[in-house]
């Protein structure tokens, strides 16, 4: 045995030290380059899957906001429908509220002219009247004075 | 290769040594060439990690990319493999580390050389600064330390104390006695395979390429690199993927 371990060496100093080194060795690599890359690989693994998160979340949200914006055009479609309708309705009754009363003031202006007509007429019979009055008073003046100078 | 040649020119033949070269003491302590190999391959990793944290970003570069995936597809498997997160972030700091550890020092033994500079001791015997760390039977020794006790502690905290302890000590029958006895045995030889798989095929490895450099000293070392760049990362793969099946047969519920 003794013969074996001289032959090859064996020094159970150097089997401590490279025992050692070993320790040294695993100890500084993890601190110096697992533990990094590691948490740098979770970090990245994270960021990936709340990537693929949001990308799923901001879908929904799109498709919501269609559905949503789909269903407002359909509220604004029907309510301009309605309002449109209700426009015409009112634009039909004030045009007919309007014709009417045109209607009407027109009627009216219709009798007062018919009336300025009448007082107009009546007040030139009256002066013609006069006016045949004494165009006849100063006929009858005139004879009687012809007669009364003859 | 010429470096090889020049350091090779001082000695005849082809020098193999199983036990690894000293190149000075701290204290009592024996400084080899395959310890420091182990501290520059810390040198080098502890420098890589400290650039790449520095610039590290949300959106990643080419090499944060390829760090990202390496480690993120093992924490993955180990997660995977132990059945859930909780025991990948307790073992993964391990696991990756014996791989990465393992593999760095496999491929900085192979940088051309590396094993080339050094000094001559007294007998004029080249004295490598820098030699691969797992042709050291310590360095494979240490990491298998490392990973029994770490499965023997996946398997006490995984199950409890008494529990883990009853897969290897079965009074229950004598059926039961001799299985625990031969789990007990073959737990224990997995120090002994961990160890020398590593130090064998890497050792073998370092062994193969001088002989090549020795005889046939142009081109043919080529292919050899390659496949020895290959075992390099297949004993890495091996010791952290043995580790974790290891782990996972200890927090196993005894049937």
């Amino acid at each position: 045995m003794d013969q074996l371990i001289s032959a090859f060496g064996i020094d159970w100093q150097l089997i401590l030290l490279q025992i050692l080194n070993f320790g040294l060795l695993a100890a500084g690599l993890t601190y110096l380059l697992y533990k990094p890359v590691l948490r740098l690989l979770r970090e990245r693994q994270e960021r990936i899957e709340q990537g693929i998160k949001d990308a799923a979340a901001a879908e929904k949200m799109k498709q919501n906001a269609e559905a949503e914006k789909q269903s407002i055009l359909a509220t604004a479609h029907t309510e301009a429908e309605a309002v449109a309708a209700r426009a015409k309705t009112h634009a039909e009754e004030r045009g007919q509220a309007i014709v009417g009363e045109a209607q009407g003031k027109a009627e009216q202006l219709l009798q007062q002219a018919a009336a300025a007509g009448e007082e107009i007429k009546a007040r030139s019979r009256r002066e013609s009247e006069a006016e045949i009055a004494k165009t006849a008073i100063l006929a009858a003046e005139k004879i009687l004075q012809e007669r009364a100078s003859s | 290769m010429f470096f090889t040649a020049v350091a090779h020119a001082a000695e005849p033949g082809i020098s193999v040594s199983l036990s690894p070269y000293v190149l000075g003491y701290i204290g009592v302590v024996p400084i080899t060439s395959t310890l420091v190999t182990a501290w520059f391959s810390i040198l080098l990793l502890f420098s890589f990690a400290w650039l790449l944290r520095r610039r590290l970003a949300l959106v990643p570069g080419h090499v944060q990319s390829l760090v990202e995936m390496g480690i993120g597809g093992v924490y993955d498997y180990i997660a995977e493999t132990l059945g859930g997160k909780k025991y990948a972030d307790r073992y993964f700091p391990i696991i990756f580390t014996i791989f990465i550890f393992i593999l760095t020092f496999n491929w900085v033994g192979l940088i051309p050389g590396v094993g080339a500079f050094g000094s001559y001791d007294e007998s004029g015997s080249l004295i490598p600064w820098l030699y691969p760390s797992a042709t050291d039977i310590n360095m494979t020794i240490g990491l298998a330390i490392v990973s029994f006790v770490t499965i023997q502690l996946a398997g006490v905290i995984g199950i409890g104390l008494w529990k883990y302890i009853g897969k290897f000590i079965n009074f229950s029958s004598p059926l039961g006695f001799a299985i625990g006895l031969i789990e007990l045995v073959s737990e224990l030889a997995r120090l002994i395979a961990f160890s020398f798989r590593l130090f064998g095929n890497i050792f073998a490895g370092k062994v193969l390429l001088l002989v090549v450099f020795f005889f046939a000293p142009y081109i043919a070392p080529i292919p050899i690199y390659g496949y020895e760049i290959f075992v390099g990362l297949i004993q890495a793969v091996v010791f952290a993927i043995l580790t974790l099946f290891f782990i996972r047969v200890a927090i196993e519920e005894p049937h």
